[in-house]
């Protein structure tokens, strides 16, 4: 008994010292166990104390899987089949549920994308946070809810005592995910796994949560694993890297080494989409000078002045955009950046009718579309000289309408073409966003994401608009589609047609357009040529926006320091 | 739709078993052996192979009674489904686009019509509008439509709200095509599901009503009659009710089987039930399907 104590005291010592690993997969497989398929075969990998291994991926890759696996915590019908995990000197096949018990938590923990669903909707966060301390440190409350405050600081919260009291409706995004971390981390555990922890944050809470993961591995020592699609999120904080594709490990090693010389065609492809579409476009190039501004004379498309738009509700009124003026030329490509809540939306909603300004002009095309009418408002829609993309294709397109008939939808409103000429144009379209017409007979459900953001695409071309406007159009897409969509963007400039690219995220922006409009708080801070706003940003947001990366060239296009610089002084402009 | 109800062993078994009732609604008078309103001397006869189904205290055929009696029946449920639809469904989804004011009002009104017991109801009209299975069902019909309202009402709320109406907005269409393109065709499944319970609720009331006497003068005919004569005799005959209620129970089973079948077959959980059943029965039959290239990027989700 005595000998086994010591033992354990010894080997947890050995565990503590810098550098000495405590988490090791050795061969781990992963059986469905309906199909009897290995869904996950053979990962190795090691954790070492204090550092940061990063797991990339597409859905159904199996990083998820693996770790649930680690975690104990695998789904009804998976099993590990294969391979063994070492977590901290125990064999974590082998524990049983009370041991599980008393390491998750303590010595291992984990924190998930969709923090909203996390918490108990119905008690406020740092009582959350303090039953848990309570029950497992057996202090009383007033000890545990000191200990919360300290944690809800240790996440950089602005206001712990504030927030300690809210209920999870009352935060954000950023903030409900730095919360869990916070409550993840209260029992000092020393791994932590962050599975897509940032994929729902806008690009500058992305950020944020990540240069708080890496200030929490530097204090507390903590090793973490970071699990996420998207190469840019991993390449910021991870040492190690592993590439994972249907359930095998393609590539691994060092995360410079392997952004730098990928070996595998897959981390080619994801590298390559940031590279061809991303910011690196223009860090990668040399810093250009400022071109003197040329005049445009271009015909205007789109003019709007001093548009206002308000929300009214029974209890406040919310300014969502505030005196917007701009101009959008004709064969022009201009990209519309903001984060959640900036009035990015409801602009474009504003020029297609779909929200009324309360004060401010707006004209397409020569006409006022302002005081317009229903009837006037079907009128001029019927022209088909704006179109829209919607964000999520698979809410935009019926379900219950084939692809044809979806397409032919705008013509057969026109009432002016023959069927025939229909068709043809169809076809024309379709061929346009490089889809073959044997999908025309099919419906939404039978197609992929990316076909199906092609095919609502298509839908808004049939018309031949002057204008696109496009809201969040790649955000939901993974990289090998969202590549395919911005080319066939970039033809359609050629082809003449002026875009408005609404994003949250300046990267898949900066591949189309020319210019480039920063929304903040609902106020146009900031509309400059695209190369000039990743160089030389001038609004103290866009400089955040822009050195919030993500980026897989330079890790982060300034300091972690920089950022939290910037970030204050926000605050404090505000 | 139709022709998944009857690729469904399911919905051919109902849509057989309707028609036949359908038929003995039409030619079921033409049909009965004897004349149903006068008796004989074979007073309470058992079945035998003069009267297959005997006769009742009056000595009249009940096989005879039963086929004559099934038009009253029948009319009667399909009255109470149209009237309901028309009553119901319109409203419906006109409450998701005519504003506050109908909304609010059309709302009240069937919460109100919901908490009254129809058949109570049905028979205190019966007494005001005078005694006829029309009057009756006139009233069951209206009863009845709330529900209607509900289904079609909660599906075309659903639907006005999703983004590919938005999105038809946008193209400039106006309520109508809205309604015609993108919201019938969904609410349809949901109504044609509504319609047959109803009309199997219908066959319960018309029943009902007749069994205790209400909406026919007592020589004529009906299934809810015969039910009640035979309960008075149950010492002579006693497997008597058996033929009018296996007969009730049988067609309103049908109708809600034949609901069950269109809601298994109808949207887009449909369509995949009804290619799954395709691909079953014949792989190598189907060839049209695998001339067809798989798709550039990955499988359909």
């Amino acid at each position: 008994m005595t000998a086994e104590i010591i033992d354990r005291l010894q080997i947890t010592a050995a565990i503590e010292r810098e550098g000495e690993p405590v988490l090791r997969l050795d061969g781990v497989n992963i059986r469905n166990q309906i199909t009897g398929k290995d869904v996950v075969r053979g990962i190795s990998f090691t954790l070492k104390k204090g550092k940061v291994v990063g797991i990339v991926g597409e859905s159904g890759s199996g990083k998820t899987l693996t770790c649930r696996a680690v975690l104990g915590i695998l789904p009804e019908l998976f099993s590990v089949s294969g391979g063994t995990i070492d977590l901290l000197g125990h064999d974590v096949l082998s524990l049983e549920p009370k041991q599980w018990t008393q390491l998750r938590g303590t010595s291992i923990t984990a924190v998930f994308q969709d923090p909203g669903s996390y918490l108990n909707p119905s008690m406020k966060v740092g009582a959350q946070i303090a039953e848990v301390i309570r029950t497992k440190r057996g202090v009383t409350r007033q000890e545990a809810k000191q200990r919360t405050l300290e944690l809800l600081a240790d996440v950089r919260l602005r206001d712990p005592e504030l927030v300690y009291g809210q209920y999870p409706f009352e935060l954000s995004g950023g903030m409900l995910q730095r919360v869990l971390i916070a409550a993840a981390i209260s029992l000092g555990p020393k791994i932590l796994i962050a599975d897509e922890v940032t994929t729902a944050l806008d690009v500058t809470v992305q950020a944020e949560v990540l240069d708080l993961l890496a200030d929490l591995k530097e204090r507390h020592g903590l090793s973490l694993i970071v699990v996420s699609h998207d190469l840019a999120v991993v390449a910021q904080i991870c040492d190690e890297v592993l590439v994972l594709r249907d359930g095998e490990v393609v590539e691994r090693g060092a995360t410079a080494e392997v952004l730098r010389r990928p070996k595998h065609g897959y981390t080619r492809l994801l590298i390559g989409e940031h590279h061809l579409y991303g910011l690196e476009r223009f860090l990668d190039a040399k810093p250009t000078t400022p071109k003197p501004r040329l005049v445009d004379s271009r015909p205007i498309l789109i003019r709007a002045e001093g548009v206002c738009v308000s929300y009214d509700s029974s209890t406040s009124r919310r300014q969502a955009l505030k005196d917007a003026t701009f101009v959008l030329r004709q064969g022009e490509s201009i990209g519309v950046i903001g984060e959640t809540g900036s009035g990015k939306s409801t602009l474009a909603r504003a020029l297609i009718g779909l929200v009324t300004p309360g004060a401010g002009q707006i004209s397409i095309a020569g006409e006022d579309i302002t005081g317009f009418s229903a009837a006037r408002w079907r009128d001029f829609r019927k022209r088909g000289i704006i179109q829209y993309v919607f964000q999520d294709p698979l809410r935009s397109l019926d379900p219950e309408v084939t692809i044809a008939d979806t397409l032919a939808e705008p013509l057969l409103l026109q009432g002016m073409l023959s069927k025939s000429e229909i068709r043809d144009r169809i076809y024309f379209r379709l061929d346009q966003v490089r889809l073959q017409p044997n999908l025309l007979n099919r419906f939404p459900g039978e197609l992929s994401g990316g076909q199906r953001q092609r095919i609502a695409v298509a839908r808004a071309l049939v018309t031949e608009p002057k204008v696109l406007i496009l809201d969040e159009p790649v955000s939901a897409l993974d990289s090998a589609n969202r590549v395919q969509i911005l080319e066939i963007l970039n033809s359609l400039r050629a082809n003449g047609t002026s875009l408005m690219f609404i994003s949250h995220d300046l990267g898949s922006v900066a591949g189309v357009t020319e210019r480039v409009m920063v929304l903040y708080r609902g106020s146009i801070v900031e509309t400059a040529a695209t190369d000039d706003v990743v160089n030389r940003p001038g609004h103290l947001y866009t400089r955040l926006l822009v050195g919030s990366g993500p980026t897989v060239t330079s890790i982060g296009s300034i300091d972690r320091r920089s950022r939290q610089a910037l970030r204050e002084q926000l605050e404090a402009a505000s | 739709m139709l022709r998944g109800i009857w690729q469904l062993p399911a919905g051919k078994l109902s849509v057989l078993f309707l028609s036949v009732i359908i038929l003995l609604a039409i030619f079921g008078p033409a049909l009965a052996p004897y004349d149903p309103l006068v008796g004989t001397d074979h007073v309470l006869a058992h079945p035998s192979a003069q009267h297959w189904l005997g006769t009742d205290y009056l000595g009249r055929d009940v096989l005879s009674r039963i086929l004559a009696g099934s038009t009253i029946s029948v009319l009667g449920s399909v009255q109470v489904a149209v009237i309901a639809l028309f009553v119901g469904a319109i409203p419906g989804i006109l409450s998701v686009y005519l504003g506050r004011t109908f909304e609010w009002l059309t709302l009240r009104l069937v919460d109100t019509l919901i908490a009254l017991p129809f058949l109570v109801f049905a028979v205190a009209v019966t007494a005001l509008l005078g005694n006829g299975i029309p009057q009756a069902m006139l009233v069951v019909g209206v009863m009845v439509s709330p529900a209607f309202y509900r289904v079609a009402r909660a599906a075309a709320l659903t639907i006005s709200r999703s983004q590919y109406v938005e999105a038809a907005i946008l193209s400039g269409a106006s309520i109508g095509w809205i309604v015609r393109k993108h919201v019938w065709a969904k609410i349809l499944p949901a109504i044609a599901i509504t319609l047959a319970n109803t009309m199997g609720t219908g066959f319960v009331v018309v029943s009902s009503l007749t069994f205790l006497g209400i909406g026919v003068q007592p020589p004529a005919p009906t299934w809810g009659g015969v039910l009640a004569s035979d309960l008075g005799y149950l010492n002579f005959r006693p497997y008597a009710p058996l033929f009018t209620t296996v007969l009730i129970v049988l067609t309103v089973l049908a109708f809600n089987l034949l609901a069950d079948v269109i809601r298994d077959v109808s949207g887009e959980s449909g369509r995949a039930l009804l290619i799954r059943r395709e691909k079953k029965r014949g792989r190598t039959a189907r060839q049209t399907s695998a001339t067809i290239p798989p798709t550039p990027h990955g499988d359909p989700q």
